[in-house]
């Protein structure tokens, strides 16, 4: 096998690079847009096939979750008469300085 | 001791994202009484590494490498190892962006060290070492606790205020030499010229609402107009209306911009996940009980066909000004 050609996203751009096998690859969501179905033949297959159990291993997590909290509210939205979307950039300008 | 902070820099520049993360640091190290080192990788100008000195770096240490140019995470994880050790250092701060992704896990298992991931402000205490950092997508924030001696904490861009603290910095040139990477970069696609939609201060985002890819015109205008970068939701994105780059929402770019405006956006969840550290989100919908609008601050329920323009034209107005 020759070396794969990969795509991935960087920081503004994209980047094609070469890997050596064996390689792992995180995807992005969508990659596969119509999932493949298993054949029939392929699903009476994986009925015969052995199942090996491993036992767990035994790890010390480095991290320990001690609370959760929830985002605090935000504030209730302020409507802008439709008609009259200037009044939301007025708004913008004095209240968030933004603009 | 002291605070490591892996400083990216894009082309021998660096990025306000740099500057926080230093400002971060920095702020650290004055809470455990001890120093900033900030390490960046590439050829940086002394002009350039003394900018971190401004923000909180005591000591900058630049690496070079010829035969390395491109970001390879496996590599720099071992350079930045290296360092961390010969510093002695107990905290790292990194970015969590792409790259930050990509070295912060390697790091955590080479030094064996905790990782706190999405941490977006300064430790609660330093003993136990106890982070506050996003979970379940934006829906909580969690107090975590990073139990060994050395922590790494993935620090979300936007979330800390960049403070100038002018320190005679000392920078340090290192010339190491890399293995071969095993991952060869064949050919890189920028964007060029562009405003990038992490780094950007305003971002106008379209969805669905806006019924076909024809009508972005006004959209696009808008988000020149105030200076920003524009994005889209992803079914939007699905459809091709607009490139996948766009994509915001938990599986595409998860941004923070100062003010976020969307436009025909419902907000999903998932597309919530990826804007919730706007500072300022401003919501155009028809529909009054979209979602959208219960994180809002500002909204107006209307057409995004027909708000469109007239904010294109107030943005113009209060700018001819």
């Amino acid at each position: 096998m020759g070396r794969p050609l990969l795509t991935r996203e960087i920081d503004g751009g994209k980047e094609t690079v070469t890997v050596p096998t064996p390689f792992v690859a995180i995807v992005q969501k969508g990659i596969a847009k119509e999932p493949r179905i298993a054949a029939m033949r392929g699903i009476m297959m994986a009925r015969t096939k052995p199942i090996k159990l491993y036992e767990p291993v035994a790890v010390e997590s480095l991290t320990e979750y001690v609370k959760f909290e929830m985002p605090k509210p935000r504030a209730a939205c302020k409507f802008v008469d439709p008609e009259n979307p200037k009044e939301l950039i007025t708004l913008l300008q004095n209240e968030t300085k933004l603009i | 001791m002291s605070v490591l902070v892996y400083t990216e820099n894009w082309d021998g520049k660096f990025k306000k994202l740099s500057l926080e993360l230093v400002s971060y640091a920095g702020k650290i190290a004055e809470m455990m009484g001890t120093i900033t080192t900030a390490v960046t990788i590439g050829e940086v100008s002394d002009e350039e590494l003394k900018l971190l000195g401004k923000y909180g770096a005591d000591k900058v240490i630049c690496l070079k490498s010829d035969n390395l140019k491109s970001l390879d995470s496996q590599l720099y994880t071992s350079a930045i190892a290296q360092v961390a050790q010969a510093e002695g250092s107990k905290v790292i701060v990194i970015a969590n962006n792409n790259s930050g992704k990509a070295i912060a896990p390697r790091l955590s298992v080479k030094l064996k060290a905790a990782l706190g991931s999405g941490v977006s402000q300064l430790p609660l205490s330093l003993s136990p070492f106890t982070v506050y950092k996003r979970a379940f997508s934006g829906g909580a924030f969690a107090h975590v606790v990073l139990k060994t001696d050395i922590k790494i904490i993935a620090l979300t861009q936007n979330s800390f205020d960049i403070v100038e603290n002018n320190k005679e910095v000392k920078i340090e040139r290192v010339d190491v030499q890399f293995d071969a990477p095993k991952t060869v970069v064949k050919d890189v696609q920028k964007q060029t010229g562009k405003l990038l939609l992490t780094d950007a201060e305003i971002v106008v985002s379209g969805g669905r609402g806006m019924k076909s890819p024809d009508n972005w015109g006004p959209l696009v205008e808008l988000a020149d107009l105030l200076g920003g970068a524009t994005a889209c939701s992803r079914p939007v994105s699905d459809e091709g209306w607009r490139p996948h780059e766009e994509h915001t929402g938990q599986t595409g770019k998860i941004i923070a911009p100062n003010l976020y405006i969307a436009i025909g956006i419902s907000g999903a969840t998932q597309h919530i996940a990826g804007v919730s550290g706007s500072k300022y989100i401003v919501a155009v919908n028809s529909d009054k009980s979209a979602p959208i609008f219960e994180v809002a601050q500002y909204g107006i329920v209307g057409d995004a066909q027909k708000v469109l323009p007239k904010l294109v034209e107030a943005v113009k107005e209060v700018k001819a000004k």
